[in-house]
């Protein structure tokens, strides 16, 4: 899905929670605010789901599935007198899953750091197939942006070892 | 666009003024579902399970991935639920 889009069904998203968020005011307003902030989320997973860089359904799908079984349960299951108890109970789950979401993204930083060439491998139900680390994809555009510069006669054409050191430069800004 | 830093501080900015405006007059009547729909509407950082376990970058990154897919749907799916149920009593005893 185009980039673009997605941004567009964000926005959405976004709108729609917001709007939801504040029918939580009034007590006649109250149910359908709750109903918009759920729909606003839908869409916001969905968006997620069509993202580029997601490869494989399986592991989400099956994820989504048991949470949604484990939250439904525990929420119509709960008596009434205990829903403090509750609210604050999914909001350690949410805790939780945040914090594990930072590992999981650590851990992945850590390995792009050791990855020579800029590449790695991705495999996923629609195969194993290899791309580029962002840091890499960055370069390589800010390569192919001066050597288009210099074909058009904009600017002296740049040696390779400038090029390199640019290339350095945006290196460690990012590592940074 | 959002890579800018200046892009992100504003929306970062204009996401509180809002999130301050949204509950400010909120009766205390309604404070209690209101914490557990707000809980529910934080729960957006699924966005971030999703990612990181739809990547499948590496096994041990995917799993940590599933376990917060878990985690953060349980937050949402329970979430608009329990404030469901909340809101229910207020019909009745408007009623």
């Amino acid at each position: 899905m185009n980039d673009q889009f997605i941004q567009f069904a964000y926005l959405v998203a976004a709108v729609l929670l917001i709007r939801g968020l504040s029918g939580l005011g009034s007590p006649k307003t109250a149910p359908r605010g709750n109903l918009t902030a759920a729909a606003g989320m839908l869409i916001a997973i969905v968006a997620t789901l069509l993202m580029k860089g997601v490869v494989s359904y399986t592991v989400i799908i099956a994820g989504l599935v048991v949470g949604s079984a484990i939250g439904a349960v525990l929420a119509l299951r709960i008596q009434m007198s205990a829903m403090p108890q509750m609210v604050a109970l999914l909001n350690g789950f949410g805790g939780g899953a945040s914090a594990l979401v930072a590992s999981a993204e650590l851990l992945n930083y850590m390995r792009e750091g050791s990855e020579p060439t800029g590449i790695v491998q991705v495999s996923g139900d629609r195969g194993t197939y290899y791309v580029m680390t962002e840091e890499a994809m960055k370069i390589r555009q800010y390569v192919q942006e001066g050597i288009d510069e210099a074909d058009r006669g904009e600017t002296t054409p740049w040696s390779a070892s400038e090029i390199i050191q640019k290339a350095r430069n945006i290196s460690e800004q990012r590592s940074a | 666009m959002l890579d800018d830093p200046a892009v992100a501080l504003t929306i970062l900015v204009l996401a509180l003024f809002v999130g301050f405006e949204v509950i400010a007059k909120v009766p205390p009547l309604l404070h209690t579902p209101l914490m557990s729909g707000s809980n529910a509407i934080s729960g957006i950082t699924i966005v971030g399970a999703l990612l990181a376990a739809g990547r499948e970058e590496q096994t041990l990154s995917t799993a940590l991935g599933f376990i917060a897919i878990v985690f953060a749907t349980i937050n949402v799916v329970g979430g608009f639920l329990v404030t469901d149920r909340m809101l229910a009593m207020f019909k009745k005893k408007k009623s």
